[in-house]
């Protein structure tokens, strides 16, 4: 009987101290004095953006800043980014890390970011207060775990001119529209308005008609290629059509694709929407251009009304920072509702991540750009298996032949055709150049 | 116990009245469970945010802070041709009743004059609030505007320091600049760099500007305490158009030149930084330009110290070149003196002060021991000169408005004619005596005629 009770005792203490060791809790010790180093753009920045409102918080904590431009100084001989990256952390070694999404990832994946879960919830910090998805997406690059936090977020909408709308006798667009929508409502724009000049219904930046097929595709969940990425399939009735869409919008004119950034036509009251980030609202006002403007959310597809943000700005805290509470006091200001307001009123161009502060801008509702979900994980064009290559190879051949049914030289049966045998080409040309 | 009862309240009585006696100047009552309101006159709505307001929410949440845009409210009357500023802003005053101001000295002057400024002496000894952490002479400064009385607080100052060239010194064996020298001093050293095909000192003023403030130092003023005579011909003034004259004559100073428009030619200090002129007067963040323009303009890195401004021999230990540009004061009939005196009284402690040269921003806060380090050097010479009383050579009250119009281009005249040695300093001097005073009369009488 007493050897059994003992034999309890014994693996009750196995137990618990199998349990420590598993669950690696490590709930935070209070705050003590000291100094952490922080990843950041440089020094000014950082205080204006963040230190002040720290260090007046938290008087007895230094911030040493880890100046991003080192990057560039210090560590230009190394070709590859994430390299560089890996060896100025591994030289400053910072309490407090700045990822985009890939380096989270591997950084998570590599055991050297704390994970913020007991912390979160010693402090009840509030993290239901994040736009939809945002939380989850985090999570979903930490292995179900939440390893970062996004103070703000990088998102486009689609503008629209509302004059334009009135003249033009048009409704506006709506939120959630999906591409067919949308290239509809821009064609109502073709032929002349009350000051018989032409106006374009849609803008856009960075594009041409190969691009724009590419866009419109995966914006309303088409697939390029079979399930191991092995085929590519664009032949297909859903291709087709947005090829058409794309055919039908420059012919008529009702569409007009800039290949570089330029936005004139809609800042010059030539075109009718545009998809832009804050930073267009910006422009639109320093520029002292008087327009009633409106946005809308960007168009969606039917089984899916989420919306791919990217994070450049992730905040993390190293696993093996010896101030972990300062660290993460710092985290939690940066990403916390106070700071969230404060930075609504100091408006410059980035979203908050909190939904409910920035609501309105030049009285206008900025609704539309919290109203999409984030989507959770984002496959680089709908396939993880394609070689990176692929896309610079693949464009250049798919404008030309948009170019040719534009012109009509070609029907979009040919061109789809033609474009499926040199996809399949280019993607083996892809995958022996990864090889290599 | 009729008659007790009586007696207590006589007392209470007694207590009240002399409570109300106290009363219109009576201590300042906290706020209601920390909430209040006030409406401050600033550049712009986001400016103060980004300046002073997150920090304050962050510190007083409850106290809502309502900001009226300078900018917005003076663009509208910029348009008029009549446009003065310090009329305006007591437009604005009246119009929009903020109840916390920002004022430059001057403004800040005439606003306490006119009795428009709630002085902060009670509230101050009720919260015992420290004024004894500001810089020596600031508070006196500042009370000096205000006829005795403390009407406003400055979180920042302004002041040059001379940057000097230690590697330039050290080449040519010449001892570097120390703090406290006169202008005398300064000059001499400067001028021992002439042999070597190296500036002395680099500066941007053409002559005139250059003399102003080299008087400026010592206390030379331009018109009698009436404004009606003018103070040219004197020893002190002599003394300084020779100095003035002799260190452009020998090169120890520079002097830009000017192209047909009358800009300066020469380019982000390029002199002092291509290690052609050993010494020059700046402000703090000239340190990101001694970073920069190396980078950018392949320039030599240069190995810098600083030193104060010149003195006035007979006080060494003042300096006439500081300026306040940002004063907060309280109206005087603002109904929310206790939430404006609670931002002010945040903005001008220990907190801010903590907090604002974090980043070097430049900004030198008026509280010292904050900012101690301007890139590894010490930051004594910002802090070791107490600022002068009085209002300075160029801003002297005594001054009629529109006086330098007319003034100054005699003077430059003058200067080039006296460096070019077609005349000298005696008669140059009197000559300007003679329509230098007509300039005076005619713009008294100007003045006269417009208000």
């Amino acid at each position: 009987m007493k050897r059994v009770w003992r034999t309890g005792i014994f693996m009750l203490t196995i137990l618990s101290l199998l349990s420590s060791c598993a669950e690696q809790k490590e709930e935070l010790e209070p705050l003590q004095s000291g100094t952490i180093k922080v990843v950041y753009l440089d020094e000014e920045s950082f205080y204006e953006d963040y230190g002040k409102y720290f260090k007046l918080q938290f008087p007895q904590i230094d911030v040493e800043v880890i100046s991003k431009s080192k990057l560039i100084t210090e560590f230009n001989n190394v070709n590859d980014y994430e390299e560089a990256t890996r060896k100025f952390l591994n030289t400053y070694n910072p309490d407090v890390l700045l990822l985009d999404e890939e380096m989270f990832k591997a950084f998570v994946e590599e055991g050297k970011l704390y994970n913020l879960k007991t912390a979160i919830h010693q402090d009840e910090f509030d993290v239901d207060g994040f736009m939809p998805g945002l939380i989850d997406k985090l999570k979903s690059l930490g292995k179900g775990d939440l390893y970062g936090l996004v103070p703000h977020v990088t998102l486009h909408a689609l503008y629209y001119n509302e004059d334009l709308f009135k003249e033009y006798q048009v409704e506006p667009p709506r939120n959630k529209m999906t591409w067919q929508e949308l290239m509809e409502l821009a064609a109502r724009f073709a032929g002349s308005g009350s000051s018989g000049q032409h106006v374009y219904g849609l803008e856009e930046t960075y594009s041409d008609p190969g691009r724009e097929v590419l866009n419109i595709g995966f914006d309303s969940g088409l697939q390029l290629f079979d399930e191991k990425a092995e085929q590519v399939l664009i032949n297909t009735d859903g291709w087709k059509s947005v090829m058409k869409l794309v055919t039908d919008g420059v012919r008529s004119g009702s569409v007009i694709l800039n290949s570089n950034g330029s936005n004139k036509h809609f800042m010059n009251k030539k075109a009718a929407m545009i998809f832009g980030s804050p930073d267009l609202m910006l422009s639109l006002k320093q520029n002292g251009i008087q327009m009633n403007w409106g946005i809308v959310t960007m168009p969606v597809h039917s089984n899916d009304e989420s919306v791919n943000i990217n994070s450049r700005e992730i905040f993390a805290i190293s696993a093996a920072s010896p101030n972990k509470r300062a660290a993460w006091e710092l985290v939690k200001l940066v990403n916390g509702a106070d700071m969230a307001k404060s930075k609504s009123k100091t408006y410059n161009g980035t979203l908050p991540s909190r939904t409910g502060y920035l609501k309105e801008y030049d009285g206008k509702s900025l609704e539309a750009f919290y109203m999409l979900k984030v989507k959770e994980t984002v496959q680089k064009w709908g396939n993880d298996h394609v070689p990176e290559s692929f896309f610079r190879l693949f464009v250049e051949p798919l404008r030309a032949e948009m170019q040719a049914v534009i012109e009509n030289r070609k029907t979009i049966d040919e061109a789809a055709a033609l474009l499926e045998e040199k996809g399949q080409a280019v993607l083996m040309q892809a995958r022996s150049e990864t090889r290599k | 116990m009729h008659r007790k009862y009586k007696l207590v309240l006589l007392l209470l009585t007694i207590t009240s009245l002399l409570g109300g006696c106290f009363g219109g100047n009576s201590e300042m009552a906290p706020l209601k469970d920390g909430k209040g309101k006030l409406r401050i006159v600033y550049k712009d709505e986001e400016s103060f945010n980004r300046d002073y307001g997150n920090l304050f929410l962050m510190k007083y949440p409850d106290i809502e802070v309502e900001v009226i845009a300078q900018d917005d409210v003076f663009e509208q009357s910029e348009q008029t041709s009549t446009f003065e500023l310090s009329e305006e802003k007591k437009r604005v005053i009246e119009k929009y009743k903020p109840d916390v101001l920002l004022l430059n000295e001057s403004m800040f002057e005439a606003f306490a004059q006119d009795g428009r400024l709630y002085d902060l002496d009670m509230v101050i000894n009720q919260d015992k609030y420290d004024i004894d952490g500001f810089m020596p002479g600031l508070i006196d400064r500042l009370k000096e505007k205000g006829n005795g009385k403390l009407f406003g607080l400055a979180p920042y100052f302004e002041t040059p320091v001379l940057f000097y060239n230690r590697g330039l010194f050290k080449e040519y064996n010449i001892e570097p600049p120390r703090d406290k020298m006169s202008w005398k001093e300064l000059l001499n050293l400067a001028g021992r760099f002439s042999n070597e095909g190296v500036y002395g000192l680099y500066q941007t003023e053409k002559p005139e500007k250059l003399l102003y403030n080299i008087a400026t130092a010592s206390g030379l003023r331009l018109v009698d305490a009436k404004g009606e005579k003018l103070l040219i011909q004197s020893e002190g003034w002599k003394e300084a158009v020779t100095m003035t004259a002799d260190a452009i004559r020998n090169k120890s100073v520079y002097i830009p030149e000017q192209d047909a428009k009358n800009e300066r030619m020469d380019r982000y200090y390029e002199p002092f930084h291509q290690e052609k002129a050993a010494m020059t007067f700046q402000e703090s963040w000239f340190t990101d330009l001694l970073k920069e323009v190396p980078m950018y303009e392949k320039t030599p890195k240069i190995d810098w110290g600083i030193v104060t401004t010149p003195v006035d021999p007979a006080s060494p230990n003042e300096s006439a070149y500081v300026h306040l540009s940002e004063i907060y004061a309280i109206t005087a009939n603002s109904e929310n003196k206790r939430a404006a005196w609670e931002f002010i009284q945040f903005i001008n402690g220990t907190d801010m002060a903590q907090v604002a040269t974090l980043g070097n921003n430049g900004k030198l806060p008026t509280r010292t021991g904050y900012f101690k380090d301007l890139e590894g050097r010490s930051t004594e010479p910002f802090y070791l000169l107490k600022p002068k009383q009085g209002n300075g050579l160029l801003k002297d009250k005594n001054i009629p408005h529109g006086f330098h119009e007319l003034f100054d281009p005699l003077l430059s005249e003058a200067m080039q004619a006296i460096i070019d040695k077609q005349i000298t300093i005696d008669e140059a001097l009197a000559e300007l005596e003679m329509k230098g005073q007509q300039a005076l009369v005619k713009a008294r009488e100007a003045a006269a005629k417009k208000s």
